[in-house]
């Protein structure tokens, strides 16, 4: 609703919304020779990759399975976290040009990708459904495990995407950030293989509860510890007040900075 | 005296001027940025169906002052009430997506400069027909030469049905034959009852066009009043 204020039409503004999205999905698939295809290659070499290196090291059943139930939200999530953080200097001159809801460009940004995460989920259901491993009631936590998703990679993208117009190296800080952010996620192993001194990492990384679910969902293989999912969910919704109210705080300006 | 449509209250607008690359480490470590007012203490009032003109040299805030009754910039301090819709034909050329048709970027287009989607599909035809890019229309826009995007982006704008226009500078765009067609359709609008803001250098096109003159310098109002007296005095100033 604090989106919605400054803009008198929610019609208007859906259709708004919907447009910069197909824009996004259009742009993407004109150019680019397998389309879609695109979207699922990425993780699956990654998995592909990381699957044959770390089995050797990390003993986890179906491995190949459980990289890539990770490897699709995070894909989803490092993509939309770094196209969205420099999205207001690419479209500075949209900017410049009208009055319009800017928190619109970060937004369309994610929901494109979050629309391929969804496509791209269906298909991998399909194959776990052929391997035999879905469990249809586990396959509900999606929902809940996306929304959170959606709505964490919204605060935080917000957030830098703000600064990012400010202080043009904040750029640099989140691609550093990914990376680290990838290996304090469990995507390559699972909480439980890790000792409990390290949990202070779990819980300060909203991810680790978000990802969990995931893996409960996909290939049934995980371990919700109720604190770390407690903790998660308080620094996700500080997350999205910080990202909101630096929007908030600092949208009227951005024009200024570009 | 007619109903106003924007009326601006002590509106004042401050720039910090940063380096080539403003970052987090050069903010922390500088402590005196340098300030500029573009603007300073502007009070003035439209009414509806006038058409004013906006001079003075390089630099006096003309098109910062555009940009705020616009609303894409937001004043330092002050109060701006704007009733009806502005179109703005700043920055003309800005905001196409080089990989979509012409036709998908003119809905885009459209959608920013404040239309829905019925709204654009009525008018998708005449935007069409004045723009008068021929086949080009549905291809990609890398494929565009600058005088067709200028030709798209003047179309869209002028027939976005708005209430009042803020012009800047290019009160014509692209090659010979357009210039002519787009002034026309300018002077027509002033023909209409709408209201119309512009800032040009253009003193000729403004004696005709005008009947109030505000001319800025260095931030602030110098005169406001009827065209001939503003302009006569703005030329002796600078003889």
């Amino acid at each position: 609703m604090l989106l919605l204020k400054n803009y008198s039409k929610p019609r208007k503004y859906l259709e708004f919304l919907w447009a910069m999205i197909e824009r996004d999905f259009k742009a993407r698939y004109k150019r680019a020779l397998f389309g879609f295809l695109w979207v699922i290659i990425n993780p699956l070499l990654q998995m592909i990759i990381i699957g044959t290196i770390f089995s050797f090291f990390i003993k986890i059943p179906n491995y190949f399975l459980f990289l890539f139930s990770g490897l699709l939200p995070w894909s989803f999530f490092s993509l939309s976290f770094s196209k969205a953080t420099s999205s207001y200097i690419s479209e500075r001159l949209l900017l410049k040009k009208a009055k319009f809801p800017k928190e619109l460009i970060p937004t369309s940004i994610i929901l494109a990708n979050f629309l391929h995460l969804i496509i791209s989920l269906g298909l991998f259901t399909i194959v776990l459904l052929l391997f035999g491993l879905l469990n249809p009631t586990n396959l509900l936590l999606l929902i809940p495990g996306l929304m959170w998703l959606v709505i964490f990679t919204l605060g935080v993208s917000f957030m830098t995407a703000v600064l990012q117009v400010r202080f043009r190296d904040v750029n640099f800080i989140t691609q550093t950030l990914l990376v680290l952010w990838f290996y304090s996620t469990p995507i390559l192993y699972s909480v439980s293989q890790i000792p409990e001194r390290l949990n202070v990492i779990f819980r300060l990384n909203p991810l680790t509860s978000v990802f969990e679910i995931f893996h409960c969902a996909l290939v049934n293989q995980c371990e919700i510890n109720s604190q770390i999912l407690i903790i998660n969910l308080l620094i996700t919704l500080l997350v999205v007040i910080i990202g909101l109210c630096t929007y908030k705080a600092l949208n009227k300006y951005l024009v200024d900075w570009l | 005296m007619g109903k106003s449509v924007i009326k601006l209250k002590n509106i004042s607008k401050k720039y910090e001027l940063l380096g080539a690359k403003p970052t987090f480490v050069e903010f922390l470590m500088s402590r005196d940025r340098q300030k500029h007012w573009a603007l300073r203490d502007i009070d003035l009032i439209f009414e509806k169906g006038e058409k004013v003109g906006i001079i003075g040299p390089n630099g006096a805030g003309k098109t910062t002052l555009l940009s705020i009754i616009s609303e894409i910039v937001y004043p330092t301090s002050g109060e701006l009430k704007v009733s009806g819709k502005i179109v703005s034909l700043i920055e003309l050329e800005a905001g196409f997506h080089p990989d979509l048709t012409g036709i998908e970027n003119i809905y885009l287009n459209g959608l920013i400069m404040g239309m829905n989607k019925l709204e654009i599909s009525n008018r998708l035809e005449e935007i069409i027909s004045f723009a008068d890019i021929g086949k080009y229309i549905d291809y990609s826009m890398y494929s565009y030469s600058q005088g067709m995007k200028l030709r798209i982006g003047f179309s869209v704008a002028i027939n976005a049905n708005f209430d009042i226009l803020v012009l800047d500078e290019n009160i014509s765009v692209g090659d010979e034959d357009f210039q002519q067609k787009s002034l026309k359709k300018i002077k027509s609008v002033f023909a209409e009852g709408k209201t119309v803001i512009i800032a040009t250098h253009h003193l000729d096109f403004i004696k005709k066009t005008c009947h109030r003159v505000i001319w800025l310098e260095k931030g602030r109002i110098i005169k406001d009043g009827p065209t001939n007296i503003v302009i006569k005095e703005y030329e002796k100033a600078n003889r």
